[in-house]
C-alpha cells in the first residue's frame, strides 16, 4: 500500500493553501485536473496565473471554452505569463527567486484587483529534464510553498509529466508537496467511488461494489475501454467488497476488450481476492491479478 | 504402442465410475493393486490414489517407484463436497490430455449428521454428471466391514457399476444424478428457530444488509474470512431474490449449537429450479449458475427450497 502521509485531493476539492503536485501520465489526465482547476476559477471571482509559453487558447480548460479570453486577460482575471517574464533570467536560465517573486506579486495584487482567490499553475517538466534536473525544482519549492501555503486565498498546482521523469525524481518532488492532485471521481455515492486512473490506465474502485452499482461501473468501464485499446487496469487497493455478480460483470466486459486485451486487478486485498481464489481465476477469462498489495507486478 | 492402440486413443473414453465394495485389507488390495497398475501401464492415464491412511500406506508399499504426489490422504481431500468436486475437476483438467485414473475413497465421518452424509452421497452422484466427457475412470472403495448399510446403499445408488468379490456388475439400484439429488432434497427438514432476527429487504442497495450480517456474524463468534464469505454469500442470494423474486424479500438469521444460519426468502416461485442447481461447476463466470455455485463454495451448506409458498435459500456456517 502507498504511504498516505500526504493528502490526495480531487481537483474540485482544492482549497486555499493547497500547494499540490500533479504527476500526469498523459495529456488527458493533465487536462482533467488542470482544466477544472482553471475553469472553476474563471467561472467565479477567482484569478488564474498560468506560467507557460503556450497561447492561452491552447491551455487545458481554455481550449474550445466559452470564456471571453481577451476580456478575462484585460481584467487580469486570467494571467498567462511567459516563462521569460515569470521565472527566467536574462540569459534564459531558470531563476528560482524570480519565480517566487512572480507568485508573491500576483497573489498580492489579486486582492486589490477584487478577486477572492488566486489559482496558480505551471508545468515544471521542462525544469526536470533541463540542466540541474530535480535539484533545480526542489531548490525553489520551499519558496513556492511560502507563496502559497500560508495564504488563505492562494492555491497552486505543479504539473509534472511522469513519463519524462524517473521514479526517484518524482518521489523527491512528492515529498516537497503536501497535496497530490487527482482527477475528480466519475461516480461517488458514498459507498462506491469510481475514478479514472492513468498510470497505468484504467479505473480506481473504492468502497463496495454491489448489484445496485453495477450499471455505474459498467458505464465507466465501457467509456474507459472506448477511449483506449489494450489492457484496462482496475486499482482495487481500497475496494472493501465485490459481489459475485460484480465478478460476472467484469468477466463480461473482459470479453469485449480488443483482442488480447485483459482486465487487470491491481492491489487486490487478500480478503477480497479470496472469493476469486475460491472460484478460480481460470473461471474469469481475460481477468488477471496485477500488482500485488505492497509489492511489484506479478 | 501399436497403431491400433493409437487409433483407439483418439476415441473419446466413456466415464467409468464404479463403487468397489470390499471386506478387509486383503480383499481391498486384490482389486486396488491391479487397478492402480492398469493405470500406470497406460500412457494415456494419470493415476491418483486418494484413500484412508492405513490403505494408503499399504498401497505405497506395492508401488515403491511411484512419486509421493500420486498418493493423497483422503482425510484432507474430502472436506467440503462442493469444494472437493471443484478441486477434483481442476485435477482432471490439469492432467489433460491424459485421463485421470483415480482410486477415490470418500471419507464417512462418525460424527456426521444424516444431512452431512447425504450431501457427500450427493457428491458421489454428481461425479456422474460433472465428469461426463472427461474420460476419467474412478474406482471408489467402500469398506463393507465398517460402513453402515445406509452408506453402502448410497454407494449402489450413486455408482452405475459395482465391483465386489472379484466380479463386476451393473448396479440395479443406480439412480441418475438429478433423480438422486431430488431424493436427497426431499428428505430435508427445515426446523424454524424459536428465536431469530429478521431484516426486510426493500431496496436494491445491499450495503445495510452486509453491515447487518457482518455485525451479527461478529457477535456470534464468526470472524475473519468466514464472516466475509458469509456476507458475500448472503449478499448474492439477496441480490438474486430482489432481482428475480417476488416481495416481500427478507433475511432471517439465527444460531443453533455451533452453527449460524442465514435464510433469504421471497414470495416468488422458482419454476425452473433443478435439484442440480449450483452443484455442477460452471466453466466460467459467464455461465448461468455461477452465482449459486459460488455461494455453495463460500459457506458450509446451502439448501434451496423452491415451493409454491416462496423461495428460501438457507445458508449454514460453523462458528
Amino acid at each position: 500500500m502507498e504511504t498516505t502521509w500526504f493528502h490526495e485531493r480531487p481537483v474540485s476539492e482544492v482549497r486555499p493553501g493547497d500547494h499540490g503536485l500533479l504527476g500526469y501520465a498523459d495529456a488527458e489526465e493533465r487536462d482533467r485536473v488542470v482544466g477544472p482547476f482553471v475553469r472553476a476559477a474563471l467561472a467565479t471571482e477567482e484569478k488564474v496565473v498560468y506560467i507557460t509559453d503556450e497561447p492561452a487558447e491552447r491551455l487545458p480548460g481554455l481550449e474550445h471554452c466559452s470564456f471571453d479570453l481577451a476580456r478575462l486577460r484585460s481584467s487580469r482575471q486570467l494571467r498567462v505569463l511567459p516563462r521569460q517574464e515569470a521565472c527566467l533570467d536574462r540569459t534564459g536560465a531558470f531563476e528560482p527567486g524570480r519565480l517566487a517573486d512572480t507568485l508573491f506579486r500576483e497573489r498580492e495584487s489579486a486582492f486589490d484587483e477584487g478577486f477572492r482567490a488566486v489559482r496558480m499553475t505551471m508545468d515544471s517538466t521542462w525544469l526536470l529534464t533541463g540542466q540541474g534536473g530535480s535539484e533545480t525544482v526542489l531548490s525553489c519549492e520551499d519558496r513556492v510553498d511560502q507563496a502559497i501555503s500560508p495564504s488563505t486565498m492562494a492555491m497552486g498546482i505543479c504539473q509534472i509529466d511522469v513519463r519524462r521523469c524517473g521514479t526517484r525524481q518524482f518521489g523527491a518532488l512528492r515529498e516537497s508537496h503536501e497535496v497530490l492532485m487527482r482527477v475528480d471521481a466519475e461516480f461517488d455515492d458514498g459507498i462506491l467511488t469510481i475514478r479514472r486512473i492513468y498510470g497505468p490506465f484504467g479505473l480506481q474502485l473504492r468502497g463496495e461494489l454491489d448489484a445496485s452499482r453495477h450499471s455505474h461501473l459498467s458505464e465507466h468501464l465501457l467509456r474507459a475501454m472506448a477511449s483506449r485499446g489494450g489492457d484496462i487496469h482496475l486499482d482495487v487497493a481500497e475496494l472493501d467488497f465485490i459481489d459475485i455478480g460484480g465478478l460476472n460483470l467484469l468477466a463480461q466486459h473482459a470479453t469485449e476488450l480488443p483482442k488480447g486485451g485483459e482486465l487487470i486487478l491491481d492491489h487486490l486485498r487478500p480478503d477480497v481476492e479470496n472469493v476469486i481464489t475460491m472460484v478460480g481465476w481460470n473461471r474469469l477469462p481475460r481477468l488477471r491479478p496485477g500488482a500485488r498489495v505492497g509489492g511489484a507486478s506479478s | 504402442m501399436t497403431s491400433f492402440a493409437r487409433t483407439a486413443a483418439l476415441e473419446p473414453r466413456p466415464l467409468e465410475h464404479r463403487a468397489f465394495l470390499f471386506d478387509g485389507m486383503v480383499d481391498f488390495l486384490e482389486t486396488a493393486v491391479p487397478f492402480v497398475r492398469e493405470g500406470l501401464e497406460d500412457d494415456e492415464r494419470s493415476v491418483v490414489v486418494v484413500v484412508k491412511e492405513a490403505r494408503l500406506a499399504a498401497l505405497r508399499d506395492h508401488f515403491p517407484g511411484c512419486l509421493d504426489d500420486m498418493f493423497v490422504d483422503a482425510e484432507s481431500f474430502y472436506e467440503h463436497p462442493v469444494r472437493t468436486l471443484r478441486s477434483y475437476l481442476e485435477l482432471v483438467k490439469a492432467k489433460a490430455p491424459r485421463h485421470v485414473h483415480a482410486l477415490a475413497e470418500p471419507v464417512w465421518r462418525d460424527g456426521w449428521s444424516d444431512r452431512e452424509t447425504l450431501e457427500w452421497a450427493r457428491y458421489e452422484s454428481l461425479i456422474n454428471e460433472v465428469f461426463q466427457g472427461t474420460g476419467a475412470s474412478a474406482l471408489c472403495p467402500y469398506d463393507t466391514s465398517t460402513l453402515p448399510p445406509r452408506i453402502l446403499e448410497h454407494a449402489r445408488r450413486t455408482h452405475p457399476r459395482l465391483v465386489q468379490g472379484g466380479g463386476e456388475s451393473d448396479s440395479r439400484r443406480f439412480a441418475p444424478p438429478k433423480e438422486f439429488s431430488a431424493g436427497v432434497d426431499r428428505v430435508r427438514e427445515f426446523p424454524m428457530p424459536q428465536e431469530s432476527e429478521y431484516l426486510p429487504l426493500t431496496s436494491h442497495d445491499l450495503h445495510e444488509l452486509r453491515q447487518w450480517v457482518g455485525d451479527r456474524a461478529d457477535r456470534h463468534g464468526l470472524s475473519g474470512q468466514n464472516a466475509q464469505n458469509l456476507v458475500t454469500a448472503v449478499n448474492e442470494v439477496a441480490a438474486n431474490a430482489l432481482r428475480h423474486g417476488v416481495p416481500p424479500v427478507g433475511v432471517r438469521l439465527w444460531t443453533q449449537d455451533v452453527d449460524l444460519f442465514c435464510e433469504v426468502g421471497d414470495n416468488g416461485y422458482w419454476s425452473t429450479f433443478s435439484p442440480l442447481a449450483g452443484f455442477v461447476p460452471p466453466k466460467t463466470a459467464l455461465e448461468s449458475g455461477f452465482g449459486l455455485w459460488t455461494v455453495r463454495l463460500l459457506v458450509d451448506l446451502v439448501e434451496v427450497r423452491a415451493g409454491w409458498d416462496g423461495t428460501f435459500v438457507r445458508m449454514r456456517v460453523s462458528r
